[in-house]
């Protein structure tokens, strides 16, 4: 790590958020007091031979076929493997050529995480990589995306490496996984990063949207709880304000585990509702490039029924693969109703402080995989932490109530 | 010349607008041919939005009376109707009009031929 003043305050402060499914970065100048951080838009392969800059950068890993050829990039003509949209499309259509959820395996201490282990179940032509290789190539993608953009737009370079970065990282990362984290970077170019936990994080961005107004929201005593539900993984964190020669401070007081259960299995599951409809009306069953598209549009459906209380359905079309779009396509409904008992009653449901996850005895197959929740009820996760740091309080001098 | 085909196979990509406007609907229903047409909105529309920022071209709302002082750019407003004479004109909104504030395609690295504006696909 090189010291601060070394830079004179110029370049910029950049905050990477390194994502299970989704990585994402945003950059503020460090010569401007008032400046507020913006998103920058990230270069990636988004079809074959095709460039598009785009906000989000799906956390994916995409090994070219021989017969394919380069996956060039404007900067390097040669690559033989995608990150982003490309490299998620490719995942849908040759899923055993992809690297998807990476940093559930960095996570991950019943495998090696420096081995080439990924993809699982890759073909022979596959020269493998570790967990932390594909963070490291994430990583390296940000920072060449980083420096053609501001080479493009003819402004002065400001290599990505020497910027003050900031990665965040699960309060839930056990200290090896977050060694791991550092060492991609390391690997990446990056030589000036501080790795900020994402709950924390998320706290700064709640107080610096409140303006001044969080010192009336927040008091010395008061215990946040910070849900973290992505696209993969659910976290739970729980933030003190304790008082510190006078100053408010912010400390951690207690964590719960990495949840492999987020978004995208809520989406799965409103998907195999609609599916077990389609088949009833008599329709045949969808293949795997179906359910791929109806697990996209059951997202969108529930987004819309979730944002609009007036709506009691939404249409449901999957279209034709081949390249006659009308006529041939499944068509049915995602309802209210659906997505409530689904979400709801299976993901969240109204439980007692006393209710935990049901942990399933793992086979020696599964043992191979990612460690997935068995219990796909968020909220009982969430009564397991609770009930496991009802000490935590105690432990940083706050009043607490021994009976929870 | 290749720009115009990124937009193409943008709209493709993420609409199937190519399939849809090439293949013959006469002979289906409504219903189905609803149905296709929210896949091809859905996708078109977000790849519209996500690419380009269009604005009205008038801030008025469409049927207000509006008044176009002498000296109006005639390639921002169409006049229509009962036209004579020189301004300042008195008239119906009819159409906001749309400015393309700012159009962001995607783009080709070298070597790759745009005129593919969709691989055909192969199952192994």
């Amino acid at each position: 790590m090189t010291d601060r003043d070394s830079h004179g305050g110029q370049g910029f402060v950049v905050g990477i958020d390194l994502g299970t499914t989704h990585t994402a970065m945003a950059c503020a100048r460090r010569d401007d007091e008032k400046a507020r951080p913006e998103v920058v838009a990230i270069s990636q392969l988004v079809a074959a031979g095709t460039l598009d800059a785009r906000t989000l950068l799906p956390s994916f890993l995409y090994f070219a076929a021989e017969a394919e050829g380069a996956l060039a990039l404007p900067w390097d003509a040669e690559r033989r493997l995608a990150v982003g949209e490309f490299a998620r499309a490719r995942g849908a259509d040759a899923p055993l050529r992809t690297v998807a959820s990476a940093k559930s395996w960095l996570c991950h201490p019943g495998v090696d995480r420096r081995g080439a282990i990924l993809p699982q179940g890759a073909p022979e032509d596959i020269e493998k990589i570790s967990p932390v290789e594909v963070s490291w190539r994430y990583l390296e993608h940000l920072s060449e995306a980083w420096d053609a953009r501001l080479a493009r737009e003819g402004h002065a370079p400001a290599p990505l490496g020497q910027q003050e970065v900031v990665i965040t990282v699960p309060a839930s990362f056990d200290a090896g996984a977050r060694e791991l984290t550092a060492e991609a970077a390391m690997a990446a170019g990056l030589e000036n990063v501080t790795l900020l936990e994402e709950p924390q994080a998320a706290l700064y961005a709640w107080i610096d949207a409140m303006g001044d107004g969080w010192r009336k929201e927040l008091r010395v005593g008061d215990v946040i709880l910070v849900i973290d539900i992505g696209g993969g993984t659910t976290d739970f964190s729980a933030i003190a304000a304790v008082e510190n020669e006078g100053a408010l401070e912010l400390v951690r007081v207690a964590v719960g585990d990495h949840i492999l259960l987020g978004g995208d299995n809520m989406d799965l599951a409103l998907a195999h509702v609609v599916r077990q409809k389609v088949m009833q009306a008599g329709g045949a069953d969808l293949d795997r490039w179906q359910m791929g598209a109806l697990t996209h549009a059951c997202r969108g459906a529930k987004e819309r029924l979730l944002s609009d209380a007036q709506l009691e359905a939404v249409p449901i079309v999957l279209a034709a693969r081949g390249s006659k779009l009308v006529g041939g396509g499944v068509r049915s409904e995602l309802t209210r109703e659906e997505v409530t008992r689904v979400l709801v009653e299976g993901f969240f449901p109204v439980v007692p402080a006393s209710a935990r996850p049901v942990v399933r005895a793992r086979g020696a197959l599964t043992q191979l995989g990612l460690p997935y929740a068995s219990d796909a009820a968020v909220t009982k996760h969430l009564a397991a932490v609770l009930g496991r740091q009802a000490g935590a309080l105690a432990r940083v001098g706050l009043p607490h109530d021994e009976s929870v | 010349m290749e720009s115009a085909l990124q937009l193409l196979a943008l709209f493709q990509r993420e609409g199937r607008l190519v399939d849809f406007l090439t293949q013959e609907i006469a002979p289906f229903a409504d219903a189905e041919i609803g149905a296709t047409a929210r896949v091809v909105h859905e996708g078109c529309r977000k790849a519209l939005l996500s690419h380009a920022t269009l604005v009205p071209v008038r801030s008025e709302e469409e049927d207000a009376a509006v008044t176009l002082n002498a000296g109006f750019d005639p390639a921002e407003v169409k006049l229509t109707g009962n036209v004579k004479g020189a301004g300042p004109y008195r008239g119906v909104l009819r159409h906001r009009g749309w400015r393309a504030k700012e159009l962001k395609l995607p783009a080709a690295v070298a070597g790759h031929d745009a005129a593919i504006l969709c691989p055909a696909e192969v199952e192994l």
